[in-house]
Protein backbone atom coordinates (compact mmCIF):
# COMPACT_ATOMS: atom_id res chain seq x y z
CA UNK A 1 0.00 0.00 0.00
CA UNK A 2 1.54 3.43 -0.56
CA UNK A 3 2.03 5.67 2.26
CA UNK A 4 0.31 9.50 2.22
CA UNK A 5 2.93 11.47 2.38
CA UNK A 6 0.30 14.19 2.30
CA UNK A 7 -0.59 14.30 5.87
CA UNK A 8 3.25 14.91 6.90
CA UNK A 9 4.27 18.34 7.99
CA UNK A 10 7.35 19.85 5.84
CA UNK A 11 10.01 19.14 8.39
CA UNK A 12 8.67 15.22 8.43
CA UNK A 13 9.07 15.24 4.68
CA UNK A 14 12.43 16.65 5.27
CA UNK A 15 13.80 14.02 7.31
CA UNK A 16 12.43 11.22 4.85
CA UNK A 17 13.43 12.95 2.32
CA UNK A 18 17.17 12.91 3.34
CA UNK A 19 16.54 8.75 4.35
CA UNK A 20 15.83 8.21 1.05
CA UNK A 21 12.28 8.22 0.71
CA UNK A 22 11.61 8.95 -2.81
CA UNK A 23 7.68 9.68 -2.01
CA UNK A 24 8.53 12.35 0.75
CA UNK A 25 11.00 14.38 -1.53
CA UNK A 26 8.32 14.34 -4.23
CA UNK A 27 6.00 15.50 -1.59
CA UNK A 28 7.74 18.43 -1.42
CA UNK A 29 8.36 19.39 -4.38
CA UNK A 30 4.69 18.88 -5.37
CA UNK A 31 3.81 21.31 -2.45
CA UNK A 32 6.86 23.79 -3.38
CA UNK A 33 7.15 23.75 -7.37
CA UNK A 34 4.98 25.85 -8.95
CA UNK A 35 5.98 28.88 -6.42
CA UNK A 36 9.70 28.31 -6.36
CA UNK A 37 9.50 28.41 -10.06
CA UNK A 38 7.42 31.40 -10.92
CA UNK A 39 9.48 32.84 -8.07
CA UNK A 40 12.77 32.38 -9.78
CA UNK A 41 11.03 33.28 -13.05
CA UNK A 42 10.13 36.58 -11.81
CA UNK A 43 14.07 36.92 -10.67
CA UNK A 44 16.14 35.26 -13.09
CA UNK A 45 14.26 35.82 -16.64
CA UNK A 46 16.53 33.32 -18.15
CA UNK A 47 15.37 29.77 -18.78
CA UNK A 48 18.86 27.85 -18.52
CA UNK A 49 19.20 29.61 -14.81
CA UNK A 50 16.06 29.15 -13.88
CA UNK A 51 16.33 25.46 -14.02
CA UNK A 52 19.38 25.00 -12.42
CA UNK A 53 18.66 27.31 -9.41
CA UNK A 54 15.27 25.39 -8.92
CA UNK A 55 17.15 22.18 -8.75
CA UNK A 56 19.93 23.45 -6.78
CA UNK A 57 16.96 25.41 -4.12
CA UNK A 58 15.52 21.82 -3.60
CA UNK A 59 18.92 19.67 -3.20
CA UNK A 60 20.04 22.11 -0.88
CA UNK A 61 17.50 20.97 1.16
CA UNK A 62 19.26 17.82 1.61
CA UNK A 63 22.16 19.46 3.29
CA UNK A 64 21.15 22.45 5.34
CA UNK A 65 18.00 21.00 7.06
CA UNK A 66 19.78 20.83 9.94
CA UNK A 67 19.82 24.89 10.09
CA UNK A 68 16.14 24.83 9.26
CA UNK A 69 13.85 25.37 12.01
CA UNK A 70 11.29 23.18 12.13
CA UNK A 71 8.37 25.70 14.05
CA UNK A 72 8.87 28.30 11.07
CA UNK A 73 7.17 27.68 8.30
CA UNK A 74 9.47 26.39 4.61
CA UNK A 75 8.38 28.33 2.39
CA UNK A 76 10.32 31.72 3.64
CA UNK A 77 13.33 29.53 4.08
CA UNK A 78 13.31 27.74 0.75
CA UNK A 79 12.48 30.85 -0.86
CA UNK A 80 15.79 32.85 0.91
CA UNK A 81 17.96 29.57 -0.71
CA UNK A 82 15.99 30.30 -4.16
CA UNK A 83 17.16 34.03 -3.61
CA UNK A 84 20.85 33.72 -2.80
CA UNK A 85 21.38 30.70 -5.09
CA UNK A 86 19.83 32.95 -7.95
CA UNK A 87 22.44 35.72 -7.44
CA UNK A 88 25.18 33.46 -7.19
CA UNK A 89 24.08 32.25 -10.43
CA UNK A 90 23.88 35.82 -12.01
CA UNK A 91 27.35 36.89 -10.42
CA UNK A 92 28.59 33.65 -11.79
CA UNK A 93 26.97 34.54 -15.16
CA UNK A 94 28.40 38.24 -15.51
CA UNK A 95 32.26 36.79 -14.63
CA UNK A 96 32.25 34.88 -17.76
CA UNK A 97 29.63 36.91 -20.07
CA UNK A 98 31.00 39.09 -22.20
CA UNK A 99 28.06 41.44 -22.37
CA UNK A 100 26.72 43.10 -18.83
CA UNK A 101 23.79 40.81 -17.87
CA UNK A 102 21.21 42.99 -15.41
CA UNK A 103 22.78 45.33 -12.88
CA UNK A 104 25.45 43.56 -10.09
CA UNK A 105 25.40 47.11 -8.18
CA UNK A 106 23.99 48.36 -5.37
CA UNK A 107 21.64 51.01 -6.36
CA UNK A 108 21.37 54.59 -4.34
CA UNK A 109 18.28 54.68 -2.00
CA UNK A 110 15.15 56.71 -2.83
CA UNK A 111 13.68 58.79 -0.62
CA UNK A 112 9.67 58.35 -0.26
CA UNK A 113 9.00 61.38 -1.66
CA UNK A 114 10.74 61.05 -4.34
CA UNK A 115 9.49 57.73 -4.97
CA UNK A 116 5.50 59.23 -4.65
CA UNK A 117 6.54 62.06 -7.09
CA UNK A 118 7.22 59.17 -9.48
CA UNK A 119 4.25 57.08 -8.80
CA UNK A 120 1.81 60.74 -8.62
CA UNK A 121 3.76 62.34 -12.16
CA UNK A 122 0.98 63.58 -14.10
CA UNK A 123 1.28 61.07 -16.76
CA UNK A 124 -0.66 59.27 -19.31
CA UNK A 125 -0.54 55.23 -17.83
CA UNK A 126 1.39 53.44 -20.89
CA UNK A 127 0.01 50.35 -19.76
CA UNK A 128 -3.46 50.29 -21.59
CA UNK A 129 -1.24 51.01 -24.78
CA UNK A 130 0.23 47.65 -25.08
CA UNK A 131 -0.71 43.97 -25.87
CA UNK A 132 -0.70 42.18 -22.40
CA UNK A 133 1.62 39.49 -23.50
CA UNK A 134 3.98 42.12 -24.93
CA UNK A 135 3.71 43.99 -21.89
CA UNK A 136 4.59 40.64 -19.96
CA UNK A 137 7.67 40.39 -21.78
CA UNK A 138 8.45 44.15 -21.24
CA UNK A 139 7.95 43.99 -17.45
CA UNK A 140 10.19 41.24 -17.13
CA UNK A 141 12.84 42.81 -18.91
CA UNK A 142 12.68 45.69 -17.28
CA UNK A 143 12.89 43.44 -14.01
CA UNK A 144 15.90 41.64 -14.65
CA UNK A 145 17.29 45.24 -15.34
CA UNK A 146 16.95 46.72 -12.32
CA UNK A 147 19.69 46.13 -9.68
CA UNK A 148 20.14 42.85 -7.75
CA UNK A 149 18.72 44.17 -4.65
CA UNK A 150 15.86 45.75 -5.96
CA UNK A 151 14.30 43.10 -7.78
CA UNK A 152 14.61 40.55 -4.99
CA UNK A 153 12.61 43.09 -2.79
CA UNK A 154 9.95 43.58 -5.32
CA UNK A 155 9.68 40.00 -6.11
CA UNK A 156 9.72 39.07 -2.25
CA UNK A 157 6.90 41.75 -1.62
CA UNK A 158 4.42 42.24 -4.53
CA UNK A 159 4.37 38.82 -6.18
CA UNK A 160 5.05 36.70 -3.21
CA UNK A 161 3.30 38.94 -0.52
CA UNK A 162 6.21 38.46 2.22
CA UNK A 163 5.58 40.52 5.30
CA UNK A 164 8.44 43.37 6.14
CA UNK A 165 9.41 40.86 8.77
CA UNK A 166 10.14 37.85 6.70
CA UNK A 167 11.75 39.93 4.32
CA UNK A 168 14.05 41.30 6.66
CA UNK A 169 15.05 37.88 7.91
CA UNK A 170 14.79 36.33 4.75
CA UNK A 171 17.41 39.74 3.33
CA UNK A 172 19.01 39.35 6.77
CA UNK A 173 18.38 43.76 7.04
CA UNK A 174 16.70 45.59 9.58
CA UNK A 175 12.87 46.47 8.81
CA UNK A 176 13.48 50.16 8.24
CA UNK A 177 15.82 49.00 5.24
CA UNK A 178 13.77 46.89 3.68
CA UNK A 179 10.93 49.76 3.97
CA UNK A 180 13.47 52.03 2.17
CA UNK A 181 14.74 49.74 -0.47
CA UNK A 182 10.99 49.10 -1.12
CA UNK A 183 10.46 52.56 -1.91
CA UNK A 184 13.13 52.34 -4.42
CA UNK A 185 12.12 49.40 -6.04
CA UNK A 186 8.64 50.61 -6.49
CA UNK A 187 10.04 54.24 -7.46
CA UNK A 188 12.78 52.45 -10.06
CA UNK A 189 10.19 50.17 -11.79
CA UNK A 190 7.68 53.10 -12.38
CA UNK A 191 10.39 55.31 -13.45
CA UNK A 192 11.86 52.56 -15.87
CA UNK A 193 8.67 51.32 -17.02
CA UNK A 194 7.74 54.45 -18.22
CA UNK A 195 10.74 55.46 -19.74
CA UNK A 196 11.02 51.50 -21.73
CA UNK A 197 7.36 52.40 -22.86
CA UNK A 198 7.96 56.23 -23.93
CA UNK A 199 10.86 54.65 -26.03
CA UNK A 200 9.07 51.65 -27.49
CA UNK A 201 6.68 54.56 -29.10
CA UNK A 202 9.70 56.81 -30.46
CA UNK A 203 10.84 53.91 -32.45
CA UNK B 1 -10.14 67.27 3.26
CA UNK B 2 -6.89 67.16 5.24
CA UNK B 3 -3.35 66.75 3.65
CA UNK B 4 -1.91 63.17 4.14
CA UNK B 5 1.14 62.66 6.42
CA UNK B 6 3.78 60.65 5.84
CA UNK B 7 2.81 57.92 8.31
CA UNK B 8 -0.73 57.56 6.53
CA UNK B 9 0.97 57.13 3.00
CA UNK B 10 3.64 54.77 4.14
CA UNK B 11 -0.02 53.16 5.49
CA UNK B 12 -1.44 53.49 2.14
CA UNK B 13 1.60 52.29 0.06
CA UNK B 14 1.89 49.12 1.96
CA UNK B 15 -2.28 48.28 1.51
CA UNK B 16 -1.37 49.42 -2.06
CA UNK B 17 0.95 46.61 -2.34
CA UNK B 18 -1.30 44.11 -0.27
CA UNK B 19 1.30 44.10 2.77
CA UNK B 20 -0.72 45.75 5.42
CA UNK B 21 -2.63 43.36 8.58
CA UNK B 22 -6.46 43.03 8.63
CA UNK B 23 -6.36 46.08 11.10
CA UNK B 24 -4.24 47.96 8.93
CA UNK B 25 -6.13 47.01 5.98
CA UNK B 26 -9.41 48.61 7.57
CA UNK B 27 -7.47 52.11 8.45
CA UNK B 28 -6.58 51.96 4.91
CA UNK B 29 -10.34 51.95 3.79
CA UNK B 30 -11.96 53.95 5.69
CA UNK B 31 -8.76 56.53 5.20
CA UNK B 32 -9.39 56.15 1.19
CA UNK B 33 -13.39 56.59 1.57
CA UNK B 34 -12.91 59.95 3.81
CA UNK B 35 -9.76 61.67 2.38
CA UNK B 36 -9.83 61.87 -1.61
CA UNK B 37 -6.39 62.32 -1.49
CA UNK B 38 -5.34 59.32 -0.14
CA UNK B 39 -7.92 57.46 -2.61
CA UNK B 40 -5.98 58.86 -5.13
CA UNK B 41 -2.73 58.45 -3.70
CA UNK B 42 -3.59 54.60 -3.63
CA UNK B 43 -5.13 54.73 -7.26
CA UNK B 44 -1.46 56.66 -8.39
CA UNK B 45 0.44 53.25 -6.70
CA UNK B 46 -1.91 51.18 -8.07
CA UNK B 47 -1.75 52.34 -11.41
CA UNK B 48 2.13 52.47 -11.42
CA UNK B 49 2.24 48.92 -10.27
CA UNK B 50 -0.34 47.83 -12.68
CA UNK B 51 2.18 46.42 -15.20
CA UNK B 52 3.55 43.82 -12.89
CA UNK B 53 0.12 42.08 -13.39
CA UNK B 54 0.26 41.22 -16.57
CA UNK B 55 2.83 38.50 -15.28
CA UNK B 56 0.74 35.65 -14.64
CA UNK B 57 2.70 32.76 -12.67
CA UNK B 58 3.67 29.89 -14.78
CA UNK B 59 3.24 26.54 -13.80
CA UNK B 60 6.49 24.33 -13.11
CA UNK B 61 7.28 22.50 -16.22
CA UNK B 62 6.72 18.30 -15.05
CA UNK B 63 9.85 17.37 -16.69
CA UNK B 64 11.84 20.04 -14.45
CA UNK B 65 10.34 18.70 -11.60
CA UNK B 66 10.52 15.12 -12.19
CA UNK B 67 14.58 16.24 -13.02
CA UNK B 68 15.02 17.10 -9.39
CA UNK B 69 13.43 14.07 -8.02
CA UNK B 70 15.96 11.86 -9.98
CA UNK B 71 18.79 14.12 -8.92
CA UNK B 72 17.74 14.40 -5.22
CA UNK B 73 17.38 10.65 -4.83
CA UNK B 74 21.10 10.15 -7.27
CA UNK B 75 22.45 12.16 -4.47
CA UNK B 76 21.34 9.97 -2.07
CA UNK B 77 22.01 7.25 -3.55
CA UNK B 78 25.90 8.10 -4.53
CA UNK B 79 26.27 9.22 -0.57
CA UNK B 80 25.39 5.94 0.28
CA UNK B 81 27.80 4.25 -2.36
CA UNK B 82 30.50 5.86 -0.81
CA UNK B 83 30.00 3.95 2.42
CA UNK B 84 29.37 0.98 0.31
CA UNK B 85 32.93 1.34 -1.19
CA UNK B 86 34.58 -0.52 1.96
CA UNK B 87 32.41 -3.50 1.03
CA UNK B 88 33.47 -3.45 -2.51
CA UNK B 89 37.09 -3.38 -1.92
CA UNK B 90 36.27 -6.61 0.65
CA UNK B 91 34.77 -8.01 -2.13
CA UNK B 92 37.70 -7.23 -4.83
CA UNK B 93 34.64 -6.70 -7.26
CA UNK B 94 36.18 -5.67 -10.70
CA UNK B 95 33.49 -4.50 -13.13
CA UNK B 96 30.06 -3.52 -14.03
CA UNK B 97 27.79 -3.76 -10.92
CA UNK B 98 27.51 -0.65 -9.97
CA UNK B 99 27.77 0.68 -13.13
CA UNK B 100 24.47 -1.57 -13.84
CA UNK B 101 22.43 -0.29 -11.17
CA UNK B 102 23.41 3.26 -12.58
CA UNK B 103 23.39 2.71 -16.06
CA UNK B 104 19.54 0.99 -15.14
CA UNK B 105 18.54 3.75 -12.73
CA UNK B 106 19.37 6.07 -15.56
CA UNK B 107 17.32 4.33 -18.32
CA UNK B 108 14.49 4.10 -15.57
CA UNK B 109 14.85 8.01 -15.56
CA UNK B 110 14.54 7.62 -19.47
CA UNK B 111 11.64 6.30 -19.86
CA UNK B 112 9.22 8.38 -17.14
CA UNK B 113 11.11 11.59 -18.42
CA UNK B 114 10.34 10.43 -22.04
CA UNK B 115 7.11 9.32 -21.25
CA UNK B 116 6.07 12.51 -19.27
CA UNK B 117 6.97 14.35 -22.36
CA UNK B 118 4.60 12.19 -24.40
CA UNK B 119 1.90 12.54 -22.51
CA UNK B 120 1.86 16.42 -22.37
CA UNK B 121 2.84 16.69 -26.01
CA UNK B 122 4.99 19.01 -27.26
CA UNK B 123 8.70 19.43 -29.35
CA UNK B 124 9.84 21.38 -27.14
CA UNK B 125 9.15 19.12 -23.96
CA UNK B 126 10.94 16.46 -26.09
CA UNK B 127 13.82 18.06 -26.63
CA UNK B 128 14.29 19.32 -23.33
CA UNK B 129 13.12 15.71 -21.77
CA UNK B 130 16.19 14.36 -24.70
CA UNK B 131 18.77 16.87 -23.22
CA UNK B 132 18.31 15.57 -19.54
CA UNK B 133 17.84 12.46 -19.72
CA UNK B 134 21.61 12.14 -21.87
CA UNK B 135 22.86 14.57 -19.37
CA UNK B 136 21.60 11.96 -16.79
CA UNK B 137 22.94 8.96 -18.09
CA UNK B 138 26.33 10.73 -18.36
CA UNK B 139 26.18 11.80 -14.80
CA UNK B 140 25.62 8.33 -14.07
CA UNK B 141 28.11 7.01 -16.31
CA UNK B 142 30.80 9.54 -14.77
CA UNK B 143 29.41 7.85 -11.15
CA UNK B 144 29.89 4.45 -12.95
CA UNK B 145 33.75 5.81 -13.42
CA UNK B 146 34.07 6.31 -10.12
CA UNK B 147 32.76 3.71 -8.69
CA UNK B 148 36.03 1.80 -11.18
CA UNK B 149 38.43 3.94 -10.20
CA UNK B 150 37.63 2.92 -6.09
CA UNK B 151 37.70 -0.46 -7.26
CA UNK B 152 41.03 0.27 -8.91
CA UNK B 153 42.17 1.77 -5.26
CA UNK B 154 40.92 -0.60 -3.27
CA UNK B 155 43.15 -3.63 -5.20
CA UNK B 156 46.17 -1.43 -5.01
CA UNK B 157 46.71 -0.64 -1.69
CA UNK B 158 44.88 2.67 -1.69
CA UNK B 159 47.26 3.78 -5.36
CA UNK B 160 45.36 5.70 -8.23
CA UNK B 161 46.14 4.35 -11.55
CA UNK B 162 49.47 6.33 -12.19
CA UNK B 163 52.04 6.33 -14.44
CA UNK B 164 55.35 8.27 -14.61
CA UNK B 165 56.07 11.26 -17.33
CA UNK B 166 59.39 12.64 -18.22
CA UNK B 167 60.14 16.55 -17.01
CA UNK B 168 58.14 18.67 -20.43
CA UNK B 169 56.68 15.42 -21.59
CA UNK B 170 53.70 16.70 -23.50
CA UNK B 171 49.98 15.51 -21.75
CA UNK B 172 48.05 15.85 -25.16
CA UNK B 173 49.18 12.67 -27.40
CA UNK B 174 45.90 11.18 -27.33
CA UNK B 175 46.15 7.30 -29.21
CA UNK B 176 50.05 7.54 -29.46
CA UNK B 177 51.24 4.12 -28.63
CA UNK B 178 54.59 4.31 -28.06
CA UNK B 179 56.62 3.46 -24.68
CA UNK B 180 56.52 6.76 -23.55
CA UNK B 181 53.42 8.27 -21.76
CA UNK B 182 52.87 11.27 -23.83
CA UNK B 183 49.08 11.04 -23.38
CA UNK B 184 47.05 11.67 -19.56
CA UNK B 185 44.18 9.11 -20.93
CA UNK B 186 46.35 6.56 -20.51
CA UNK B 187 45.58 7.01 -16.56
CA UNK B 188 42.49 5.73 -17.60
CA UNK B 189 43.77 3.07 -20.26
CA UNK B 190 44.87 1.42 -16.97
CA UNK B 191 41.54 0.80 -15.98
CA UNK B 192 40.32 -0.76 -19.66
CA UNK B 193 43.42 -2.98 -19.60
CA UNK B 194 42.76 -4.44 -15.92
CA UNK B 195 39.32 -5.05 -16.38
CA UNK B 196 38.07 -2.31 -13.96
CA UNK B 197 36.49 -0.42 -17.37
CA UNK B 198 34.69 -0.93 -20.51
CA UNK B 199 36.54 1.73 -23.02
CA UNK B 200 32.41 2.73 -24.20
CA UNK B 201 32.77 3.82 -20.59
CA UNK B 202 34.69 6.60 -21.69
CA UNK B 203 32.05 8.14 -24.17
CA UNK B 204 29.56 10.43 -23.52
CA UNK B 205 26.16 9.25 -24.33
CA UNK B 206 25.11 12.79 -25.67
CA UNK B 207 27.52 12.32 -28.37
CA UNK B 208 28.29 8.70 -28.56
CA UNK B 209 29.00 8.41 -32.32
CA UNK B 210 31.50 5.35 -32.96
CA UNK B 211 31.34 2.77 -30.46
CA UNK B 212 32.03 -0.03 -33.24
CA UNK B 213 35.46 -0.12 -32.47
CA UNK B 214 36.65 -3.84 -31.39
CA UNK B 215 39.78 -4.21 -30.10
CA UNK B 216 42.18 -6.19 -27.08
CA UNK B 217 42.28 -3.39 -24.79
CA UNK B 218 45.79 -5.22 -23.59
CA UNK B 219 47.47 -4.36 -27.23
CA UNK B 220 46.88 -0.91 -26.43
CA UNK B 221 49.12 1.20 -24.50
CA UNK B 222 46.14 4.27 -24.44
CA UNK B 223 42.88 5.00 -26.27
CA UNK B 224 43.24 3.79 -29.41
CA UNK B 225 41.65 6.58 -31.12
CA UNK B 226 40.80 10.18 -30.45
CA UNK B 227 37.65 9.83 -31.04
CA UNK B 228 36.89 6.92 -28.34
CA UNK B 229 37.09 9.23 -25.37
CA UNK B 230 34.94 12.44 -24.67
CA UNK B 231 35.75 13.04 -21.41
CA UNK B 232 39.02 15.12 -19.56
CA UNK B 233 40.75 14.28 -17.16
CA UNK B 234 42.36 16.17 -14.26
CA UNK B 235 46.28 16.70 -15.19
CA UNK B 236 47.68 16.94 -11.21
CA UNK B 237 50.69 19.65 -9.96
CA UNK B 238 53.66 17.96 -10.05
CA UNK B 239 54.13 19.17 -6.35
CA UNK B 240 50.38 18.40 -4.32
CA UNK B 241 50.13 20.35 -1.26
CA UNK B 242 47.94 19.38 1.80
CA UNK B 243 46.38 23.09 1.75
CA UNK B 244 42.32 22.17 1.74
CA UNK B 245 41.69 22.85 -1.82
CA UNK B 246 37.75 22.09 -1.44
CA UNK B 247 36.58 19.23 -3.47
CA UNK B 248 38.75 18.21 -6.25
CA UNK B 249 37.23 17.54 -9.92
CA UNK B 250 38.42 14.14 -11.24
CA UNK B 251 36.59 13.86 -14.49
CA UNK B 252 34.40 15.82 -16.74
CA UNK B 253 32.93 16.49 -19.98
CA UNK B 254 35.29 17.06 -23.30
CA UNK B 255 36.92 20.10 -22.64
CA UNK B 256 36.23 22.45 -25.52
CA UNK B 257 39.77 23.84 -25.50
CA UNK B 258 41.18 20.72 -26.41
CA UNK B 259 38.33 19.02 -28.87
CA UNK B 260 40.26 19.45 -32.23
CA UNK B 261 43.61 18.01 -31.39
CA UNK B 262 46.69 18.27 -33.66
CA UNK B 263 48.06 15.13 -35.54
CA UNK B 264 49.95 12.54 -33.28
CA UNK B 265 53.14 13.42 -35.72
CA UNK B 266 52.98 17.23 -34.48
CA UNK B 267 55.66 18.00 -32.17
CA UNK B 268 53.34 20.47 -29.98
CA UNK B 269 50.17 21.57 -29.89
CA UNK B 270 49.20 24.94 -29.83
CA UNK B 271 46.15 26.32 -28.40
CA UNK B 272 45.57 30.46 -27.95
CA UNK B 273 43.07 31.22 -25.56
CA UNK B 274 40.82 33.28 -27.93
CA UNK B 275 37.24 34.66 -26.21
CA UNK B 276 35.23 31.76 -27.27
CA UNK B 277 37.28 29.39 -26.16
CA UNK B 278 37.30 30.73 -22.74
CA UNK B 279 33.49 30.85 -22.56
CA UNK B 280 32.28 28.14 -24.51
CA UNK B 281 30.98 24.78 -22.53
CA UNK B 282 32.08 21.26 -23.00
CA UNK B 283 31.01 20.08 -27.28
CA UNK B 284 29.10 17.28 -25.29
CA UNK B 285 26.11 18.37 -24.00
CA UNK B 286 25.54 21.01 -27.02
CA UNK B 287 26.83 23.60 -25.08
CA UNK B 288 24.72 23.69 -22.29
CA UNK B 289 27.08 22.45 -19.60
CA UNK B 290 29.30 19.88 -18.68
CA UNK B 291 28.77 16.50 -15.73
CA UNK B 292 31.77 17.42 -13.47
CA UNK B 293 32.84 14.13 -11.09
CA UNK B 294 34.47 15.50 -8.03
CA UNK B 295 36.85 13.47 -5.62
CA UNK B 296 33.50 12.81 -3.40
CA UNK B 297 32.34 11.14 -5.92
CA UNK B 298 29.19 13.06 -6.46
CA UNK B 299 28.39 14.51 -9.99
CA UNK B 300 27.42 17.76 -11.19
CA UNK B 301 26.22 19.29 -14.09
CA UNK B 302 27.24 22.81 -14.20
CA UNK B 303 26.40 25.56 -16.76
CA UNK B 304 29.27 27.18 -16.46
CA UNK B 305 33.16 26.47 -16.26
CA UNK B 306 33.61 27.74 -12.61
CA UNK B 307 33.81 25.30 -9.43
CA UNK B 308 31.79 26.00 -7.11
CA UNK B 309 34.11 26.09 -4.06
CA UNK B 310 37.52 27.50 -5.83
CA UNK B 311 35.29 29.19 -8.74
CA UNK B 312 38.38 28.40 -10.73
CA UNK B 313 37.89 28.10 -14.71
CA UNK B 314 38.79 23.53 -14.63
CA UNK B 315 39.26 23.82 -18.42
CA UNK B 316 42.32 26.69 -18.36
CA UNK B 317 45.61 26.93 -16.12
CA UNK B 318 45.84 30.52 -14.39
CA UNK B 319 47.14 32.78 -15.95
CA UNK B 320 48.53 30.54 -19.24
CA UNK B 321 46.97 31.93 -22.47
CA UNK B 322 48.68 29.56 -24.93
CA UNK B 323 49.28 26.17 -24.66
CA UNK B 324 51.94 23.58 -26.02
CA UNK B 325 50.46 20.56 -24.13
CA UNK B 326 52.98 20.71 -21.32
CA UNK B 327 51.89 23.07 -19.34
CA UNK B 328 51.45 21.98 -15.58
CA UNK B 329 49.23 23.75 -12.55
CA UNK B 330 51.30 25.70 -10.13
CA UNK B 331 49.62 24.25 -6.85
CA UNK B 332 46.44 21.84 -6.39
CA UNK B 333 44.03 24.78 -6.10
CA UNK B 334 44.29 25.32 -10.15
CA UNK B 335 42.01 22.22 -11.14
CA UNK B 336 42.82 21.84 -15.03
CA UNK B 337 41.34 19.00 -16.82
CA UNK B 338 42.76 18.08 -20.65
CA UNK B 339 43.20 17.16 -23.64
Amino acid sequence: MEYDFTKLSDAELLDRSAAGEEGAFREIVSRYKNGLYAFLRNFLNRQDLIEDVFQETLLQLFTSKASFDTTRPLRPWLYTIAANKAKDALRKLQRTAAVPIGTMTESEDMSFGDMVNVLTAEEERPFEDLEKDETAADVRRVIADMPDNLREILVFAYFNKFSYKQMAEALSIPIGTVKSRLHTAVGRFAKDWKAAVGSKKTQ
Amino acid sequence: MTLLNEQQKQLLFDYSLGLTSQQETAQAQELVFSNGEAAGFVASVKASLSPLDSITPEACPDELAEGTVWRAMQAVRTGRLQLNQLIAAEQHRKVGFWRDIFVRLATAAVFIIVGSALITGGNLGLNYARQLSSQHQCGAQLAGLFQSLSNYKADNDGQMPALSAAPGAPWWKVGYQGPENFSNTRRMWVLVKNGYADKNDFLCPARKTDCSFSCNPKDYNDFPRRNLITYSFRIGCPKPGSADVGRRVIIADMSPVFENLPALSESSLNVKLIDKLLRQNSPNHAGRGQNVLFCDGSVQFIKTRIVDVSEDDIFTLQGTQTYQGTELPASEADAFLAP
